[in-house]
């Protein structure tokens, strides 16, 4: 946490950033996201178990009001730094733009606090899949060595795995039931940094291709094309799963999907930005066993 | 004023009455019975935690009296205006030629068939006050120029009867805005909590006549113990709850004091809200809706309504490309204005009931409270109206 | 192709049962389709169940294109293309190749039943591939039945 607030004030009054993000806790004890545009608020930064935000989104050229403050340094988990890394590789920022605080993680919870506690209970079951807990390729990496996080209550992979031996029907009245609930509020995307198009395809209405209505109908089209649009880019970073109102298991499709592009194409979604992209590229002995 | 002025108390005033929790279920066997609907707050076990919302239920049993359930995480506004809601099917035929006279409608003629919503009478059981109040504020936009028939028959056809808090956490802030923990507004009949059952507080005429086509049920004479039981836990939680001195702030936004729409401040607290509309959509006064068609090839087709948010990039987004609301700030600064000033400025009530629900969901930690007060602080109240 | 005009059966086709499966099949211009048409002018008996959609590669299909076709009735797809290696511009299919292997076992893990979801490689010259492909599809789905899991388009009722 010193160290964070020393290299966020270091950076500021040297002038190389304009602004910094990291995390901060309001009065109630819950942490939420801190841009700090002043050396001496640096001291209203931390970091612990309840700073579960992908604070990489705020990079994406939409956030114009973000942008506009000048060039900028991110706190950043190793799973939010393989999200920058991803906007990298699609040519979403240039590396030269941003600095990268790294610190290093040893979990965080599923929710932003009041309580700051890391155990099975309150840990993230996003963490139980994280390949790389220090950040890669940043600026400065600052924090002590931590621990692996606690086995959480929730195991997403056992969660897919006792989906799959469902039969297709049981498993479609699973999904139905949930997307059933859809509102369609977006939020999934909104939060997402690896989704950062223009124009999101289900805004689009010359065709209308995905339905807007929150029907089921709609909705399976929506979270279906999401979940493609994501498979090999997503992070496994969970702020959809955190945000979505009606609590949909988003992370279980998002994990599916990122499951079998590293089981089928050894593919992983990587702090690398030189990395081939996953569906945009392709083998010449890539798995056609299903086509006849 | 804008905040929530209470009801004026009816003429002659009904005396509490009780119910005790198997009469409760009773009640819920007899309604179900007589083919209503009964809505009442449940817990369905979830991925990562249990997931608290209002939801038909199906058998008396089925009724949770818990007195520590979490908020539902939605609000009653799914039922009164659905998420998607078909208005009406088109069909277009296109007239045969014939050898002879030439067509009616040369160039078509379209039918259009109104959906018929189906939807059984209801009685909503065990709702929140904030829920309640909010649906009272709504009316009043949704009788405003063109009656909306949809919500009106829904409300027309739905009894309400709240349950009053008994817990309230550092989100609530109802009692900011002239609201509390046994708020009348928009409710028929409340019910507060007691050992054994609840203390029946009978609220309109419609409430009154439930009581007394379930007459049986509500007939056991007020354990007057019980009564004073219930009415202290209220005085403890209204002392408890977080009264946050909003009503400057509110005041001051609905008079557009200090340069509110064009003060600099609202870049600033919409820095970290990343526009998901998740506060949208779970938030009891929110109404904003959109028309869609769903052509179904050429011949056919059907109009929806549904859910909208100020808060989608593309709320405002002109057919010419146009977006008068191009970044975040303004889009906040419109839903906090909508809220708090253009609201209260048409229909004197504020748009909000301080449920809290999108301070506590919000993802980036957005809190509606705070910001009201932060907002307030950085406008200039010496300047005239601008 | 009306529902009500099943084929007759001819040798080598599915018996006509009361439900037709309504197939949409979309095919690459270059081989598959050519293909189809020499199924056609080979006079191949083939059932009349396919809604064929021609793309110019089978790298153009978007997955979003099968979704819509199950969303619009669709109780099964068929989605063909040149062979790798064969394509008219040299890698669509191998592009395409990937995209449908995570589009298939996201619909698997989603709960379609994937035998209503059918790739193949069929070139120029593979009528009988072709016809083989087609009745088979269709007498797989008769089995099946009609679409039922996908909430598809009610061109009678609300919602």
């Amino acid at each position: 946490m010193k160290e964070i607030r020393e290299v966020a004030s270091a950076l500021l009054s040297g002038g190389q950033v304009d602004w910094v993000l990291g995390y901060e806790e309001d009065a109630k004890g819950l942490v939420k996201p801190a841009f700090i545009t002043d050396p001496a608020q640096a001291a209203r930064l931390i970091f612990d178990p309840r700073c579960v935000h992908n604070l990489a989104v705020y990079l994406l050229p939409g956030r114009r009001h973000v942008r506009a403050l000048g060039r900028g340094a991110l706190v950043v988990k190793a799973c939010d730094a393989r999200a920058v890394a991803g906007l990298l590789r699609e040519h979403q920022l240039q590396r030269d733009e941003l600095v990268l605080i790294g610190v290093r993680c040893g979990g965080v919870r599923q929710d932003p606090g009041p309580d700051a506690v890391l155990n099975e209970e309150s840990v993230a079951a996003r963490c139980a899949l994280c390949p790389e807990r220090t950040p890669q390729r940043v600026d400065h990496l600052v924090g002590p060595e931590l621990p692996p996080p606690p086995a959480g209550n929730r195991d997403l992979l056992r969660e897919i795995a006792e989906l799959e031996a469902l039969t297709s029907e049981a498993r479609f009245a699973f999904w139905s039931k949930h997307f059933s609930r859809c509102v369609r509020c977006h939020a999934c995307r909104q939060v997402c940094p690896l989704c950062n198009c223009t124009r999101c395809i289900a805004d689009k209405s010359q065709p209308q291709f995905i339905e807007a209505a929150p029907h089921l109908r709609g909705n399976l089209a929506w979270n279906i094309t999401r979940a493609l649009h994501l498979a090999g880019r997503c992070v496994g970073c969970g702020e959809c799963e955190r945000a979505c109102p009606v609590d949909i298991p988003l992370a279980l499709i998002n994990a599916k999907l990122s499951h079998f592009m590293h089981e089928c194409y050894a593919h992983e979604a990587s702090e690398d930005p030189e990395q081939p992209s996953p569906i945009g590229d392709f083998r010449s002995d890539d798995d056609q066993e299903f086509i006849r | 004023m804008s905040e929530h002025a209470p009801s004026s108390p009816e003429k002659d005033t009904p005396a509490p009455l009780w119910i005790s929790d198997d009469d409760l279920r009773g009640l819920v066997d007899d309604c179900l019975r007589a083919q209503r609907q009964v809505i009442a707050p449940m817990l369905e076990k979830g991925a990562a935690r249990a997931r608290p919302l209002y939801a038909p239920l199906a058998t008396a049993e089925a009724l949770r009296l818990q007195v520590d359930d979490p908020l539902p995480s939605q609000s009653l506004r799914r039922h009164f205006q659905p998420p998607s809601q078909a208005l009406f099917r088109w069909t277009f035929e296109k007239p045969a030629p014939t050898e002879d006279q030439p067509p009616e409608n040369p160039l078509g003629k379209v039918a259009l068939q109104p959906a018929t919503p189906a939807f059984p009478p209801t009685v909503i059981l065990g709702a929140r006050p904030c829920d309640a109040a909010a649906l009272e504020i709504v009316d009043q936009v949704m009788r405003e120029d063109r009656r909306d028939e949809s919500w009106f028959s829904r409300r027309a056809a739905t009894v309400i009867l709240t349950r009053g808090c008994t817990w309230s956490d550092a989100s609530c802030f109802c009692t900011s805005l002239g609201l509390g923990p046994d708020a009348p507004q928009g409710s028929d009949l409340l019910l507060l909590p007691a050992q054994g059952g609840h203390v029946v507080r009978v609220l309109t005429a419609k409430g009154q006549a439930f009581v007394a086509d379930h007459a049986p049920r509500f007939a056991a004479p007020l354990p007057d113990h019980r009564r004073r039981e219930a009415e202290a836990a209220l005085a403890a939680l209204r002392q408890d709850l977080e009264n946050k001195p909003l009503s400057d702030a509110v005041d001051h936004l609905r008079q557009g004091l200090g340069g509110a729409f064009s003060a600099a401040i609202w870049d600033e607290v919409a820095l970290r809200c990343h526009g998901c509309g998740v506060c949208a959509a779970l938030c009891p006064t929110c109404y904003c809706f959109d028309i869609v068609e769903e052509p179904h090839g050429p011949k056919e087709g059907v109009r929806r309504m549904k859910w909208d948010t100020c808060q989608d990039p593309i709320f405002t987004l002109h057919g010419s490309g146009h977006n008068p609301r191009p970044n975040q700030s303004s889009r906040y600064r419109q839903r906090v204005l909508h809220k708090f000033s253009v609201y209260p400025n048409r229909f004197g009530q504020v748009l909000c009931t301080g449920c809290g629900r999108c301070v506590r969901a919000c993802p980036a930690g957005m809190d509606l409270a705070e910001i009201l007060l932060q907002v307030d602080g950085a406008l200039d109240h010496a300047a005239k109206k601008s | 192709m009306s529902q009500e005009s099943h084929p007759t059966t001819p040798e080598g086709a599915p018996h006509p049962e009361p439900f037709q499966p309504k197939i949409v099949a979309f095919v690459c211009n270059w081989c598959t389709y050519a293909g189809a048409d020499l199924a056609g002018t080979s006079r191949l008996k083939m059932a009349a169940n396919t809604r064929l959609i021609r793309l110019p590669c089978t790298g153009r299909i978007d997955p979003l294109f099968i979704t819509k076709a199950f969303e619009q009735g669709a109780d099964g797809v068929i989605v063909s293309g040149c062979h790798p290696a064969d394509c008219h511009y040299a890698t669509g299919n191998l592009h395409a190749r990937r995209r449908f292997a995570v589009y298939r076992e996201l619909m698997a893990f989603l709960g379609i039943d994937l035998r209503r979801l059918v790739f193949s490689w069929v070139s120029a010259s593979e009528g009988r591939k072709w016809a083989d492909l087609v009745n088979e599809t269709v007498r797989e789905l008769n089995a099946l039945g009609p679409r039922n899991a996908y909430p598809a388009v009610d061109r009678e009722g609300d919602q």
